[in-house]
């Protein structure tokens, strides 16, 4: 449905996007991963034809974005960064406008708009200025704006920033409804965020994409056993010197005491030894319970550096 | 570009803007309306029209500053140039949106010489009016599409404006200037050096190639100075003539003098039509820089 081939963005001798490739499939939910200013809002605009490419080609559809315009445009939802509001307007007024824009014929325009306030959610504001709406409204009235004209495809940049927890998790399932009707890329800089609803990642980074995978795949290339956190009820000291002990433990630590008669300990083993099986042993055979057992939780920045590789260069 | 027009013009009616134009412009029109018509008794109602042009030009920034840069600062343009429009209906709905506000001040002046003709019992030399009407419309219209180009240059709308302003008066200076600026051939040769530098670097900017940019400078040079060796005459007063030639004040006083050309029309349609597209152009650009 979306076609990138070698995207490449040039802001004088700034090389924003260097050549960028992805595809996604029809009805596919893609998630655009990468740290702030990695290049994923230039890519988004110029994928929409609100920023031109220096060299490369964007099909949406089948269509050119840059030889057939409109005819793209028209196929595309887009919510951008910073929603595109007219805060002097109702949010009605709005809606309206959006679907004026996009060409809804004037009959269906009271269903169109009742349809998309729905989905996002903002029924209740439709009378409102958007000025006077919180952050949370306004970026879902953006997001009601993209949905106007039922497009095949959304491409919805960092659509849940600046939401509460609440609205993130209804931002998110709206998502996941909406993927059953429409093809969608959304970017983020959180990975839970779009592990929890994509097909697909796209990783990028200083205008690069360092990988293309499932969710899945990136996960478990990346899970990190060799870094425990371990509560165990017993003699702290005698534990603690049991498990550094261990065969490839490399560091072991005492982090606090949260429940009475217990210790939370952190252990670091070499990046072979999976030692989370040693660590039962050891406890079952000196009778102290395992109260809890967890790895570290993967973050983006740990990603990034192990798909780039620099991870065991950070570590010397 | 419906759309967008309509959404422009209620926008001139949802904050103070539109009716803050429309008030100053009818107040300043009908303070020359009361001297003129009404105190020195004068009975043709263009005395008012030529008169306030001079006040009037401060006003239309308030009107233009805002048309493009207001959207680029908010970011607002995005939903605009990604939706399935042409750029140039998003140019001409926002132009014409203004250009109606303006219409609304010049449907509002024409109860003057009706009040002059009705309640004073008074005489209009209706070729004059119509005339002056026609070359107010066309003054305005040009100042809208100058400052809708000046807008779209910035996303700062206080910078759009004191630019406005600034070439405005710089228009309306050289009117004056005339009688000011040699007429001797070198100084000629010299500002047409010197505007041929600024084109070069406006050129460099926009391509930024050196080699392209350089070619085109020496050869526009030296075609510039063998015409200045071999017709020298050409040169006498010839930055005066070029001054005149564009001036869009000059064409506005030669109406009012009864001086009226289909030239003159074509004139202002010109100078309206030139800076659309240069909008247009600044617009469409701005996506590639």
């Amino acid at each position: 449905m979306i076609e990138v081939k070698h995207l490449t963005k040039r802001y004088g001798d700034h090389l924003a996007l260097d050549d960028i490739s992805f595809t996604v499939e029809d009805g596919e939910i893609v998630g655009f991963l990468g740290p702030n200013g990695a290049g994923k809002s230039t890519t988004m605009n110029i994928i929409t034809g609100y920023l031109s490419s220096t060299e490369g080609e964007v099909k949406v559809g089948g269509v050119d974005v840059l030889e057939n315009p409109i005819e793209a445009k028209s196929k595309i939802g887009y919510l951008p960064e910073i929603p595109p509001l007219y805060v002097d307007m109702t949010v009605q007024e709005y809606l309206d406008f959006a679907c004026d824009l996009k060409s809804v014929p004037a009959a269906n325009k009271p269903e169109t708009i009742e349809q998309v306030c729905k989905l996002a959610r903002i029924a209740d504001v439709r009378k409102r200025l958007i000025r006077n709406l919180s952050k949370g409204y306004r970026q879902r009235v953006g997001l009601a704006q993209a949905l106007v004209g039922n497009p095949e495809v959304l491409i919805l940049d960092e659509p849940t920033v600046g939401l509460d927890p609440k609205q993130i998790i209804e931002v998110r399932d709206l998502i996941k409804n909406l993927s059953k009707k429409h093809t969608i890329l959304l970017s983020s800089h959180i990975l839970q965020e779009v592990q929890a609803v994509c097909d697909k990642l796209v990783i990028i980074n200083h205008g690069r994409i360092v990988a293309i995978d499932t969710p899945e795949a990136l996960s478990r290339n990346i899970l990190q056993i060799n870094k425990l956190e371990l509560r165990i009820k017993g003699p702290k000291n005698d534990i603690l010197r049991g498990i550094q002990d261990l065969d490839g433990v490399v560091e072991a630590e005492i982090l606090r005491i949260r429940e009475e008669g217990t210790v939370d300990i952190r252990v670091e083993t070499d990046d072979e030894t999976d030692v989370r099986g040693a660590v039962f042993t050891f406890c079952a055979e000196n009778n102290y319970p395992i109260y809890m057992m967890r790895t570290d939780e993967i973050n983006l920045e740990d990603i990034f550096l192990q798909v780039t590789g620099e991870r065991e260069a950070r570590r010397r | 570009m419906k759309a967008v027009f309509l959404k422009e013009l209620r926008g001139y009616f949802r904050n103070p803007i539109g009716y803050v134009f429309i008030g100053m412009m009818f107040l300043v029109i009908s303070f020359y309306y009361i001297v003129y018509s009404m105190y020195y008794q004068y009975s043709d109602y263009y005395y008012v029209l030529d008169a306030c042009v001079g006040l009037i030009m401060f006003i239309f920034p308030i009107l233009t500053m805002r048309i493009m840069s207001e959207e680029m600062k908010t970011k607002t343009d995005q939903i605009l140039l990604t939706s399935p429009i042409k750029t140039s209906g998003i140019v001409l709905g926002k132009f014409l949106a203004a250009e109606v506000i303006f219409l609304i001040v010049i449907a509002l002046t024409l109860l003057q010489p009706l009040v002059t003709i009705l309640h004073f019992k008074g005489t209009l030399n209706t070729a004059f009016t119509l005339g002056g009407y026609l070359a107010f419309f066309l003054l305005g219209t040009s100042f809208i599409a100058i400052g809708m180009f000046i807008s779209s240059l910035t996303e700062n709308q206080l910078i759009a404006a004191v630019i406005t302003i600034v070439v405005f008066m710089l228009m309306n200076l050289t009117n004056g200037l005339y009688n000011v600026f040699p007429s001797s051939r070198y100084f000629s040769l010299g500002a047409l050096i010197v505007a041929l530098a600024i084109i070069l670097f406006l050129i460099y900017r926009a391509i930024h190639e050196v080699i392209i940019t350089g070619i085109v400078g020496v050869a526009a040079l030296l075609a510039l100075l063998v015409t200045f060796f071999i017709v020298p005459t050409a040169f006498d007063g010839l930055l005066i003539k070029i001054m005149q030639e564009f001036s869009v004040f000059e064409r506005f006083a030669d109406i009012f003098t009864g001086v009226f050309e289909l030239s003159h029309v074509i004139f202002f349609l010109s100078v309206i039509v030139f800076f659309l597209f240069m909008t247009y152009q600044v617009v469409e650009k701005r996506r590639w820089s």
